[in-house]
């Protein structure tokens, strides 16, 4: 397994400077996890984390594990992208001015999914950071 | 395992200089209660109000809701792992105030979502605008960081319902009901002729403000495992989230969970309640493929024939119901889901985020996107200051005059899938 963490959250960014910077929307992070998709990588965490709907937060981070050489799509994870993204779709825009207080909970809530993760990972002796 | 619950009802609370229930009356020493709260270097405050049905009051942001109760007989206490030592729960006698709910406020995080209106439209969608509330709200010192903060709130909240619960001990109860489960093959042997019923409680597990505790263990970290419904009455389980409150299970709830209730109003004369399984709605799809093969491997081995799951959330979880449906399914054991929907404001879009052909009986707690406009109310306890960053607001959701416009996710238990709430449909 070889986890890559792509991301548009700040906090994430610097908590794992490895990761895969996205400068853009949270329907930008999963349509860049589809592309990883559709290259054979395969989705570890779940695209929807939280209860935080794309409509409410700017944030998403999400774990694929990108196999060396394998290019099988994974059916699985490419539905769920798939599914993800009509719900993202389906909520619309973020309609709340957010405020600089709630961007930076909303940050943290986001990094919380992403450690969460980590834990479940930590006995396959996974690299974390 | 055999549990009475010894309901003391509570008509009326007020404060006092004892705490104490008399005639119905449940009295509270608000200077006690708040220093007990408060026991807690990390907090710097606690105020205590009281909030009753049909008062022009609104509480925001609520983090949690909390029956008092007092375990008067049997093992263990109250909130097992957490306010007592992690002994089992769940047998012995339990007494209840029934009507009377500690509700905890603070400003965790800076969206603010959970509202309880105790009169108005608003009081419609939230079952505890029917309780009588008393209302905690916890400040913390100054630079504590949003885990330990929630960690802090939410413990205060189960020290003030273990302390108000106290005063039930040597209350005689109202009414007494009794629950049992029997250990698995005595209790199959018990009404062999009825189908054997099993229920599967989904607890939401992912990360900050998104948690849930059993025995005190973060159940993210559990897989999925046999408790007997009694101990869920007792506290085994106790909520950790509160974020899109419609949909979560604060910890009144668990105690009081509709499932088990009528599981077990039907136990012995249309099913044979035979158990719970317990597992989490983790982040990761191994998580979840493994928490989901272990729940379908537990019903089949203590030869469920029918299956109820609840839900809690959605998104994430909606592929964890849906992995949890079909693998019991493909067992030959029948399911029933309870979930609720984020249709669109119109109702016209697809609820879920997954789904299976499987999932062929389902039981919806409501459109958690309609939408409300909540009137302004003379008191707001909490944090008012920050109710125009609600979350599920719509832009300008908070108005000048106090009013708020935004989707029913924001109050508490509007569309709980437990069934835990108000929101029914009716044939025409």
């Amino acid at each position: 397994m070889k986890p890559i963490l792509i991301t548009n959250n700040p906090l994430v960014w610097q908590t794992y400077p490895e990761s895969i910077q996205i400068k853009g929307s949270f329907r930008e992070v999963l349509l860049r996890a589809r592309d990883g998709i559709h290259r054979g990588q395969r989705l570890i965490t779940h695209p929807l984390t939280g209860s935080l709907k794309p409509n409410q937060t700017p944030y998403k981070s999400i774990i694929l594990d990108e196999e060396p050489g394998n290019q099988a799509i994974d059916l699985v994870s490419l539905q769920m992208i798939e599914k993800s993204l009509a719900t993202v779709d389906k909520l619309g825009p973020i309609k709340v001015q957010l405020t600089a207080k709630m961007l930076e909970d909303y940050q943290v809530i986001d990094l919380s999914f992403i450690e969460s993760a980590w834990d479940s990972l930590r006995p396959l002796g996974i690299k974390t950071r | 395992m055999r549990l009475e619950i010894g309901n003391i009802n509570i008509k009326d609370v007020q404060l006092g200089n004892e705490t104490k229930v008399e005639k119905g009356v449940l009295y509270v020493n608000q200077e006690e209660l708040a220093k007990v709260t408060g026991d807690d270097e990390r907090i710097a405050s606690v105020e205590v109000y009281l909030a009753k049905p049909g008062e022009e009051t609104r509480i925001i942001p609520v983090k949690d809701v909390i029956e008092p109760r007092v375990k008067v007989s049997g093992s263990g206490g109250i909130f097992p792992g957490f306010i007592s030592k992690v002994d089992t729960v769940g047998e012995g006698r339990t007494h209840v105030l029934k009507g009377a709910a500690v509700v905890t406020t603070g400003k965790i995080v800076g969206f603010q979502e959970g509202i309880i209106d105790m009169s108005g439209p608003g009081a419609e969608y939230t079952p505890f605008s029917k309780t009588l509330n008393i209302v905690v709200k916890v400040d913390p010192i100054d630079g504590l960081h949003q885990h330990e903060h929630e960690a802090v709130v939410r413990l205060a909240g189960f020290r003030a319902a273990a302390y108000i619960g106290e005063a039930g001990r040597n209350v005689e109860p109202d009414d007494v009901q009794v629950y049992e489960t029997k250990p698995l093959l005595e209790q199959a042997a018990e009404y062999p002729n009825l189908p054997k019923v099993a229920y599967v409680y989904m607890l939401q597990t992912q990360g900050l403000l998104h948690d849930t505790y059993v025995y005190g263990v973060d159940a993210k970290r559990i897989i999925p495992t046999l408790i007997y419904p009694t101990e869920v009455m007792d506290g085994a389980i106790v909520s950790g989230n509160c974020v899109s409150a419609c949909d979560k299970n604060p910890t009144y709830v668990h105690q009081n969970s509709p499932v088990i209730h009528d599981l077990y109003e039907l136990h012995g004369k249309e099913i044979n309640f035979i158990g719970c399984v317990i597992t989490n709605e983790n982040v990761t799809l191994a998580d979840k493929e493994r928490s989901s093969n272990m729940t379908a491997k537990l019903v089949e081995l203590i030869g469920a024939e029918a299956v109820i799951i609840s839900e809690e959330g959605f998104g994430n979880p909606d592929a964890d119901l849906v992995m949890n449906c079909r693998k019991i399914e493909k067992k030959g054991i029948k399911t029933v889901l309870i979930t609720d929907e984020y249709a669109g404001q119109d109702g016209a879009s697809q609820s879920l985020a997954d789904s299976t052909p499987e999932g062929d009986a389902v039981v919806t707690a409501g459109n958690a996107n309609e939408v409300i406009t909540l009137p302004p109310m003379k008191t707001v306890i909490g944090y008012p200051e920050v109710a125009d960053v609600i979350a599920g607001g719509s832009a300008g959701s908070l108005k000048e005059d106090g009013s708020i416009t935004a989707e029913i996710q924001v109050i508490t238990g509007a569309t709980n899938e437990l069934g835990f709430n108000y929101l029914t449909a009716k044939g025409l």
